[in-house]
């Protein structure tokens, strides 16, 4: 499922919301519009949450999460951190993090297992990640670009990587990554794809400019066009039953 | 090998060109594959997680999935990601370590920016040198490849493979969309047919057997009409095996000068009603009809040809070929093709230019050759069309500014090569350009000096060092001198000297109090005596045992004073020693008194709490000071509880105003008898005038209460009193005397409050009680 949504006019929707397989965030001070959209698609499964991080809307460009946890930078106030504590799920792990490099979003991209970061991001930073989202860490590059956060999304499923991205490259990360990857773009060919875009195991949000190739992309690389919790739930319950058993 | 033009309408070279024809294979894919996005598409559907164990970055290659994936958490994967980012060359893992072991690269984690531009700085001298030397062979080799990608890789073997494998598929790209056809021959020959000759935009042949019949058919049908109108302008001509048939051009002033668009288009919007107008207005009717009349009078010429090339941009335009009842051209006309690139202006010399360049067939050598030298970018290709048919002389400069790497005419070999080598470095240079990152900082480039500052420097350096004399030519060897001078400043900072940062002061106290430690030891019998007597007798407020203390103390001082005296006459022959311990001067008492306890309290502190007037005045005439400070930073002044201890302070600055240095001492100014009366005289005149104030106060107060009573007390009464009160008042300003009467007695009540019942008022009580005993009225 692969849904077209804009914030207040703007295309680049990942940069208002983070997407996770347990929560979603969405910035304050949208339209309902916008809320209504992740609501509609969301709310029985996750809770979105409407927060902000140090006074800014961008959040999906300063936090880093997975279902796991959530990584917030330095710039948050206490309050909003209370905010988010209390509004996300008990198992979920939130951490402030000291990094040089604040807009978590632009360095690091990860899904619930691994996570490519820039490679200038400081050691400590990169054990707390590894602790709080509980992923393997790798130090590479997406198409030259160090901002790894920005030119790539990743899911359990798949990832879609910067349009300039050597097949060399593509196949190296998928390898790293154990995800098939795909190089592509969105919002009418903008290769900031996590900017324009944000997906979980089962659904995708991206910006309205998106075309229909572009987004049908979107649909076969993560894995999309079938995929629902509960279907997830019945492709694997013969697996499930069987081990359980 | 030859890059040779042939005309498509003559037959021999047609059939000789044309034998053994089969679609070249940068076609062929393009034909056998469906639409590009359903390929697309298809890749998607079988997405897979490739199993590559190999770093490009590192040129490594994996044994296993754990080795490559600790391999990215390793400081060398990342030193490497940091070469490429910088457009260096990868280094290998021994190489790392040795730089690891050197200490060049002890800090990679990202905290430590600055060090980390230092190696890089290093690294990228050594990295420029390399490709230099790559450049260098490069010029050498004179191949005419693609030099960016060869300088970003080291392996040039393994560059080699991916290079052409990226050429390959450009290749397939753009010739899959080109404007020409391309086909190989018997000879292994590639060559080309506009695509526009063979078939309709629409009935694109799916089979390369019919796009080959249909190049085949293109020889042999060689009648061509060709036709361009645009801007007034229309020329038109049918061709028939290179040599024109029939032509016509003419001009009519449809569009108007310097403004552009067609006079219909604008009447559209706005109906201009200027001459001009009209005139253009006609003239555009008039073109219609012109070439209307011109296309019929042509018609059995047109209907023999075999296609219509035509060119008109523009819905004005297209209307005058396929607008209007019965229009020249049929719109559903298989024959006929748009031109596929841009003309200039429709002139008769411009029908046949293009005649020429679409009947002409290119020949680009063989197969392999043709790879290497095909241009990527699909436009180019008609940019040099055009220049070739101006002049055989344009096309070799046409060439080298279009594409340094494209060889596709390879006609005079050594010179081609010289000039499209040359602008290589600069493109290298560019590339390493691109990769500087300025929000670092750099290295500032050493440059030679220029002549003039290397002889000025030369020549101060010589006059300063006249005994060195250096060789005139090597103005780099001057050194710079280096002087030390040290300039004092302490004179000018004595004023500052006791405002020590606090550590050094706690460092001060700490070394003191040691010292102190120290010397108590040594300090004879009666100063510790007299210490804890001093102590006590400050904490207790005796001043009796305080000046008893003192007295003794001071009778001490002389004693000793003497004995000095008596000590240094007889200073040769006894020795003096001895009665050192003994002996107490004035420094150790005043020291003794100005010891702080352990809150850092001085006696005076304690004192000063303690109000003990007569012992502050004391201490500080044996010498404690006013100025130190306890641990809560807080002078004995400032220490002190009531005010005339305070004042006490005062006093004795007035009296003795040179004994300490009082501007420390938070004491505000010296007190003496005469201030003392100027104060009390103040505030008694200050006492004075507050009480007037009050006073005033007072009566006002009292008035106005008066007058808040007596409204009281009118608002007390009913409205038949408030009525009877003012017609009272009324008769007393008439002038009147109303003279009121006790009912009982008739004595005069003026001024008399009157006791009243029933309306009636009498003088007194016993006037008011008879009256009711004789006048009983039952209520």
């Amino acid at each position: 499922m692969t849904v077209r949504v804009q914030f207040e006019n703007n295309n680049e929707v990942g940069v208002f919301s983070k997407l996770t397989n347990s929560y979603c965030l969405v910035a304050i001070g949208g339209s309902e519009n916008f809320y209504s959209v992740f609501e509609a698609e969301l709310a029985e499964t996750i809770p979105v949450i409407h927060a902000s991080v140090g006074g800014c809307r961008i959040i999906g460009r300063l936090c880093v999460g997975n279902k796991n946890g959530l990584l917030v930078p330095h710039t948050t106030t206490d309050i909003e951190l209370q905010h988010i504590r209390n509004s996300l799920p008990d198992k979920v792990k939130v951490q402030r993090i000291e990094e040089r490099l604040s807009a978590l979003g632009n360095v690091i991209s990860c899904n619930d297992y691994v996570a490519l970061v820039h490679p200038d991001l400081d050691r400590e930073t990169e054990e707390i990640l590894a602790d709080t989202l509980d992923v393997e860490v790798f130090r590479q590059t997406v198409a030259g670009n160090v901002l790894v956060g920005s030119y790539s999304v990743l899911s359990n499923q798949g990832g879609l990587v910067h349009p300039k991205t050597s097949i060399q490259d593509q196949d190296e990360l998928s390898s790293l990554l154990q995800v098939p990857l795909a190089a592509g773009t969105v919002n009418r060919g903008s290769d900031v794809i996590a900017a324009g875009m944000v997906v979980n195991d089962w659904v995708a949000f991206c910006g309205m400019d998106t075309t229909s190739t572009e987004l049908s992309v979107i649909e076969s690389v993560f894995k999309l066009n079938d995929a629902s919790p509960a279907a997830i739930a019945s492709t694997m319950r013969a697996s499930l039953i069987e081990s359980m058993s | 090998m030859d890059h040779q033009i042939f005309k498509i309408y003559n037959q021999e070279d047609f059939s000789r060109i044309t034998r053994g024809i089969k679609v070249a294979q940068c076609m062929q894919s393009r034909s056998s594959s469906v639409s590009e996005s359903e390929r697309m598409l298809s890749q998607l559907d079988d997405l897979v997680i490739s199993d590559s164990l190999s770093c490009s970055f590192c040129n490594t290659v994996f044994e296993n999935k754990t080795q490559q994936r600790l391999h990215y958490k390793l400081d060398w994967h990342r030193y490497n990601l940091k070469q490429r980012l910088n457009g260096l060359k990868p280094i290998n893992e021994d190489k790392f370590s040795l730089l690891a072991d050197e200490g060049n690269v002890s800090s990679l984690s990202g905290s430590d920016v600055d060090s980390e531009n230092e190696d890089e700085t290093s690294e990228a001298g050594s990295g420029q040198c390399e490709t230099k030397t790559l450049i260098k062979n490069k010029k050498i080799e004179k191949k005419g490849k693609n030099i960016e990608s060869v300088s970003d890789s080291s392996d040039t073997e393994y560059s080699d493979d991916v290079i052409k494998e990226k050429k390959v598929e450009a290749l397939l790209v753009t010739a899959s969309r080109h404007s020409k056809v391309f086909f190989e021959n018997d000879d292994g020959n590639i060559f080309s047919i506009y695509r526009c000759l063979l078939h309709n935009k629409k009935d694109i042949p799916e089979v390369d057997n019919d796009m080959i019949a249909q190049a085949l058919n293109s020889g042999k049908e060689t009648t061509w009409t060709v036709i361009m109108i645009g801007g007034g302008h229309f020329a038109a001509a049918v061709f028939q095996n290179g040599e024109p048939i029939v032509h016509k051009t003419f001009h009519s002033y449809t569009v108007r000068a310097k403004q552009g668009f067609a006079q219909s288009s604008r009447t559209a919007t706005n109906h201009a009603k200027s001459a001009g107008a009209s005139l253009r207005r006609y003239n555009e009717a008039s073109l219609l009809q012109h070439v209307q009349d011109i296309l019929e009078s042509w018609s059995s010429y047109m209907n023999n040809s075999s296609l219509i090339l035509y060119r008109a941009v523009g819905p004005y335009n297209r209307t005058v070929l396929f607008g209007g009842k019965n229009p020249p051209l049929d719109k559903n006309d298989l024959r006929l093709r748009p031109l596929p690139f841009p003309t200039r202006r429709a002139t008769f010399s411009e029908v046949k230019r293009v005649y020429d360049v679409l009947s002409s067939m290119e020949i680009y050598g063989s197969a392999s050759d043709f790879t290497d030298s095909f241009p990527i970018s699909p436009r180019q290709p008609l940019r040099k069309k055009v220049s070739k048919a101006d002049g055989s002389g344009e096309i070799l400069v046409e060439n080298i500014e279009c594409d340094a790497t494209n060889s596709m005419y390879n006609l005079q070999d050594s010179d081609k090569n010289k000039i499209s080598v040359q602008p290589s470095p600069e493109r290298q240079h560019k590339n390493s350009r691109s990769h500087i990152d300025r929000a670092k900082p750099r290295k500032s480039p050493c440059r030679p000096l220029p002549d003039i500052v290397a002889k000025l420097a030369q020549s101060s350096s010589e006059s300063e060092l006249d005994s060195q004399i250096s060789t005139p030519n090597i103005p780099m060897d001057v050194s710079l001198i280096e002087q030390e001078l040290e300039i004092e400043f302490n004179e000018n900072l004595l004023a500052f000297q006791d405002t020590v940062p606090r550590y050094m002061k706690n460092k001060k106290i700490r070394r003191q109090r040691k010292k102190t430690k120290k010397d108590e030891c040594v300090l004879n019998e009666t100063l510790t005596n007299a210490k804890i007597k001093l102590w006590s007798a400050c904490k207790l407020g005796d001043d009796e045992l305080l000046s008893s203390v003192i007295n003794d103390l001071l009778i001490e001082i002389k004693k000793s004073v003497e004995l000095n005296k008596i000590e240094n006459k007889l200073e040769n022959e006894e020795d003096v020693t001895a009665s050192c311990n003994t002996v107490i001067n004035k420094d150790d008492v005043t020291k003794l008194v100005n010891d702080p306890n352990e809150d850092g309290n001085t006696m005076l502190h304690v004192a000063a709490l303690g109000g003990h007037l007569k012992l502050v005045w004391q201490l500080m005439e044996v010498g404690s000071n006013p100025c130190n400070k306890n641990k809560k930073l807080q002078t004995p002044y400032a220490a002190a509880n009531n005010k005339e201890t305070r004042n006490i302070f005062r006093r004795f600055m007035g009296a003795n105003p040179d004994k300490f240095n009082y501007s420390k001492s938070q004491i505000p100014g010296p007190l003496t008898d005469e201030i003392e009366q100027e104060e009390l005289e103040k505030k008694k005149q200050q006492r004075k005038v507050k009480r007037e104030k009050d006073k005033i106060k007072r009566k006002e107060f009292e008035l106005k209460k008066r007058e808040e009573d007596a409204k009281q007390r009118y608002l007390n009464l009913s409205d038949r009193e408030k009525r009877a009160l003012a017609a009272e008042q009324r008769i007393l300003k008439q002038g009147c005397i109303m003279i009121s009467r006790c009912f009982q007695c008739g004595v005069d009540m003026a001024g008399q409050v009157p006791f009243e019942y029933n309306f009636n008022r009498f003088c007194s009580m016993p006037c008011l009680k008879e009256h009711r005993l004789h006048n009983k009225v039952v209520i």
